[in-house]
């Protein structure tokens, strides 16, 4: 069954998409990390078809969990899911190859749908 | 000299005097149309030989804080802007009435009012004074370029001719002056509009920035109470809903109002910094 990695500092934003996914398909195995220090050693171990990455996080950001993953070659697709609108933001996220879809919260359940759907 | 003047002209003299005048008026017109006072010289050095004989004629000229000195031989005109009088000028100004020296070497005048002693030399000064305009004329002439008493009507006429148009370049001279003045007003407020202009773009830049910013920083929690909003049609049970959503609606609603007053706090701060 597919593996979902969810990466947001936000309790409430992981439990949020945890219900959408087990709405569309309860069959799927989320793993959800509010440190994203802590998810990037977990990444090779769990080796998710697809994970949700906040931008905004203290300590370690979305952009240094990106760096880290490609420092570390790792390859797997990941979705940006962030309430950041900004077009400075959208147009950083396409200089990573492994980045797919850069998604705005709230989550449209017909757009995490399609991306489930895609794996 | 005065009684010499005053004698009325016979008929030779009435003739010399018509051609004189012509030549005064010729001399006048050129006069009138001079824009410096290097054209002025000129028109001295081509113009005053046909009215009278002279070896040397000299003006100085002064009005506020300008100084004018014209010195004309038949054959140069100099132009010196200085604050000085000759020996003889002095003496007229205190005189203040027209005089005449048959000794000009003994006044220690510049070189070219020396003249060898066969020549008989002589020094004629008439000072003129009319509003804040001062004007010292001096002749010298000789027995080759005789000058008589009866040749001061027409050093009258050139003095009035040379007052008017020295006083004018004078005047433009202020008002060019002013002008600059007030050009460079002109500049230093186009300066000072166009510094003023950029200040108040970068901090209309930097308000807009920080309205982004907010924007961005309310959005996180507003879009964590629209995804649970959503979720409560999934909710099986009102006691899932009761349990599960509730309490993380309310804790988003109040993060909503922590990142709002944050946000107003901080704009607060800001607009205050760019007023000052």
């Amino acid at each position: 069954m597919k593996k979902i990695l969810l990466v947001d500092d936000m309790e409430i934003t992981n439990f949020i998409t945890i219900q959408f996914i087990q709405h569309i398909n309860p069959q799927y195995s989320v793993y959800d990390f509010t440190e994203p220090e802590k998810a990037i050693t977990q990444v090779n171990d769990i080796n998710p078809d697809v994970i949700f990455l906040d931008l905004n996080m203290p300590v370690m950001d979305g952009w240094e969990f990106l760096e880290q993953m490609q420092q570390q070659q790792m390859q797997h697709k990941v979705y940006i899911l962030t309430s950041s609108t900004s077009d400075l933001d959208r147009k950083r996220a396409e200089n990573f190859n492994n980045v797919a879809g850069y998604l705005v919260k709230p989550l449209e359940t017909t757009l995490l749908d399609d991306v489930l759907a895609s794996l | 000299m005065e009684n010499l003047i005053r004698q009325q002209p016979s008929g030779t003299d009435s003739q010399v005097y018509r051609i004189t005048y012509e030549a005064f008026s010729k001399f006048s017109n050129t006069l009138m149309r001079c824009r410096t006072i290097d054209e002025i010289a000129y028109t001295l050095r081509i113009h005053l030989k046909y009215l009278f004989n002279f070896h040397v004629f000299r003006v100085n000229f002064s009005w506020e804080e300008y100084s004018i000195q014209i010195n004309v031989s038949p054959t140069n005109a100099t132009v010196k802007e200085l604050d000085s009088l000759l020996p003889h000028e002095v003496i007229l100004h205190q005189a203040k009435r027209p005089m005449h020296w048959t000794d000009p070497g003994s006044l220690s005048l510049p070189d070219e009012f020396s003249m060898p002693p066969d020549e008989e030399a002589k020094l004629w000064g008439w000072r003129f004074e009319r509003l804040d305009c001062q004007l010292v004329i001096s002749l010298l002439s000789g027995k080759s370029k005789y000058f008589s008493g009866r040749d001061a009507t027409f050093i009258k006429l050139v003095a009035e001719s040379l007052e008017s148009k020295l006083l004018e370049l004078c005047l433009f001279r202020v008002l060019d002056k002013k002008n600059q003045v007030i050009s460079n007003i002109n500049q230093q407020q186009q300066e000072v509009i166009r510094q003023r202009t950029s200040e108040i773009a970068a901090k209309n830049e930097k308000l807009v920035e920080i309205s982004i910013m907010n924007a961005h920083q309310v959005r996180e929690p507003l879009s964590r109470i629209l995804g649970l909003i959503s979720l409560v049609d999934f909710c099986k049970t009102p006691e899932q809903m009761k349990l599960q959503v509730l309490p993380r609606l309310k804790q988003s609603a109040a993060d909503l109002d922590e990142t709002l007053k944050e946000v107003i706090t901080k704009a607060t701060a800001e607009v205050a910094n760019l007023k000052a």
